[in-house]
């Protein structure tokens, strides 16, 4: 995929997210300096390393478009050398990494704080000389977007304090971008599962009554066990559950799906995933494919279960694989005896959509 | 004599079916020759399409299309308004190009998982008659640059029968049929 012209770039936000998110995220397992390679020396960024670079795809945001700022580091230094991932987006948000202003005053940071251990070599990110590396993040999940006016937002590394005795390594800053922003209702992001070492969250929006953020909650882990479990029979012996809503069991059809899982997997682990609850249509769900990570829940959601066919859980699942930097899949038939119907019809067209990837993931009846 | 003619037209439909799958897009390995004969003359009996928009906008503008069915047949016809601008843009509907290009231009409108379909959901089209509607490409396409873009309707229709008592279609059992539609060309200034 290539955009030639900037000009659309300003009209259509997903452009500018696509392409930034190829490098970061379209192949997670070779993302830019994740695998630290012991011996290898580089040594500790200074000031002036690394450039920081944001950009936004437009200047002007209505208050139902997501805050996505696309960050990109690049190595100027002529070696090699290592940031604090902390640091970066490269695990997701976990600190105040911007400064955000709207109308000079400064815009509440209400992500999460860790205390950081001595960091080990897992804990770097490496650069070669010249290397870049890019993440889009939304920071409608982070910071308090809830006033309509003149943001001003700018990275820079230093602005939180909870890694005291590393001040030094790796500061990053950026210029700041200027953009229009309609406020929004914030809401904080919910805690799920019992699991403190990948540090994730999923935040909600307008999930509240009858519609709660605690539901969601439970509907993102049930998404994450089924994804799991998608992710372990894929490695495992292929049979019906495989054949049945994805065709013929070759190597290059499961290695497809395979990656399609892994990313999948990938995005509910690591990404800020935002639901958002305010649609009352008829629907299920829906999402833009180019503004990974926001699902927007409707009415039938809330009446499904939790798990099995047409779940919750399954419903978090079919709408992360929409989203062009996870498996870009499409709707091409809904419900399962359609979904079925497409094995022998086009199969590929099964690889490629959304419900089928819901049914093998619901698993529901169980097939082997 | 109407009865056997009623069951070869739902044959042929069915033959659509099997012939297209689930969707139907023009750089789909085509069916053996015979089947696509078939396919077509029950598309041909089934229901008229016209897609038709202005020929020249300027940038920023809306693009709006006017999508039209028409039923040709003596029966009347139920037709499932999902993925077709009978319902606006809810999925990726259409095939965009630009000044010729090979690739279709990214679709940045919404994807929506259906709930299972009710009454409303569908269109009722009397013998002869016409029903249509109209959406703005722009947005979702990304038509805001100078030039001309080639707008193609994917189809197929997801779920069409003359037959009352199958709206809605249970259990996800839609015959979905494909739909030849003209395409339209606006250029954008
Ligand atoms: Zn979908």
């Amino acid at each position: 995929m290539s955009f030639s012209s900037g000009g659309r770039l300003n009209w259509w936000m997903g452009a500018v997210v696509s392409v930034s998110l190829l490098g970061a995220c379209g192949a997670p397992e070779e993302r830019a300096g994740e695998v630290p390679t012991e011996g290898e020396s580089a040594r500790d960024a200074v000031a002036g390393d690394v450039a920081v670079k944001l950009s936004v795809p437009r200047s002007s945001l209505a208050a139902r478009e997501s805050v996505s700022v696309t960050v990109t580091l690049t190595n100027v230094a002529k070696d090699t050398v290592r940031l604090l991932k902390w640091h970066t987006p490269t695990d997701g948000l976990k600190e105040d990494l911007f400064a955000v202003t709207v109308d000079g005053a400064k815009a509440e940071y209400n992500g999460r704080h860790y205390k950081w251990a001595t960091p080990v070599t897992t804990d770097f990110l490496r650069l070669a000389a010249g290397e870049s590396v890019s993440y889009t993040v939304d920071l409608g999940t982070i910071y308090d977007f809830s006033k309509t006016g003149s943001y001003s937002i700018r990275y820079d590394s230093d602005g939180h304090h909870s890694d005291v005795g590393h001040e030094g390594i790796s500061q990053l800053r950026s210029d700041s971008v200027e953009l229009f922003i309609e406020g929004r209702e914030f809401q904080a992001p919910v805690a799920w599962g019992n699991d403190t070492v990948t540090a994730q969250a999923l935040s909600t929006s307008s999930c509240t009554g009858s519609r709660p953020a605690s539901t969601v909650s439970t509907a993102f882990s049930t998404a994450q066990s089924m994804t799991n479990n998608s992710v372990s029979y894929l490695n495992g012996t292929i049979g019906q559950r495989f054949t049945t809503w994805f065709g013929p069991n070759t190597s290059s059809n499961v290695s497809t799906i395979r990656s399609h899982f892994a990313a999948i997997k990938s995005a509910f682990d690591t990404r800020n995933v935002i639901v958002d609850c305010a649609c009352s249509d008829s629907a299920y769900a829906y999402v833009y494919k180019n503004q990974p990570y926001r699902i927007y829940v409707c009415n039938a959601f809330w009446s499904a279960p939790m798990s099995g066919t047409d779940s919750k859980g399954g419903t978090l699942i079919h709408e992360m694989s929409h989203f062009t930097v996870v498996a870009d899949t499409d709707d091409h038939a809904y419900g399962q005896s359609a979904c079925r119907s497409l094995t022998s019809s086009n199969s590929a067209r099964a690889r490629d959509n959304a419900d089928s990837h819901e049914y093998f993931a619901e698993n529901t009846p169980a097939l082997p | 004599m109407t009865t056997r003619g009623h069951v070869g037209r739902i044959a042929l439909l069915t033959l659509a079916i099997t012939g297209s799958g689930c969707a139907t897009r023009k750089e789909e390995t085509a069916p053996p020759a015979d089947a696509r004969t078939q396919e077509e003359a029950a598309v041909a009996k089934t229901l008229e399409c016209t897609l038709t928009g202005p020929a020249q906008v300027k940038a920023g503008e809306p693009v709006e299309l006017v999508f039209k069915l028409t039923n040709p047949t003596k029966e009347p016809l139920y037709v499932l308004k999902w993925h077709t601008p009978l319902e606006g843009i809810r999925n990726d509907i259409f095939l965009v190009s630009r000044d010729g290009a090979a690739s279709a231009l990214p679709y940045g409108g919404p994807m929506m998982k259906r709930a299972p379909p009710t009454a409303s959901s569908y269109a009722t089209l009397a013998p002869g008659e016409s029903v249509e509607g109209t959406v703005d490409v722009a947005p979702a396409y990304g038509l805001q640059e100078p030039g001309t873009y080639r707008i193609t309707f994917q189809g197929p229709l997801m779920d069409v029968t003359s037959d009352q008592a199958k709206v809605p279609a249970l259990a996800g059992e839609y015959h979905d049929v494909a739909l030849k539609c003209p395409e339209v060309v606006v250029t954008v200034t």
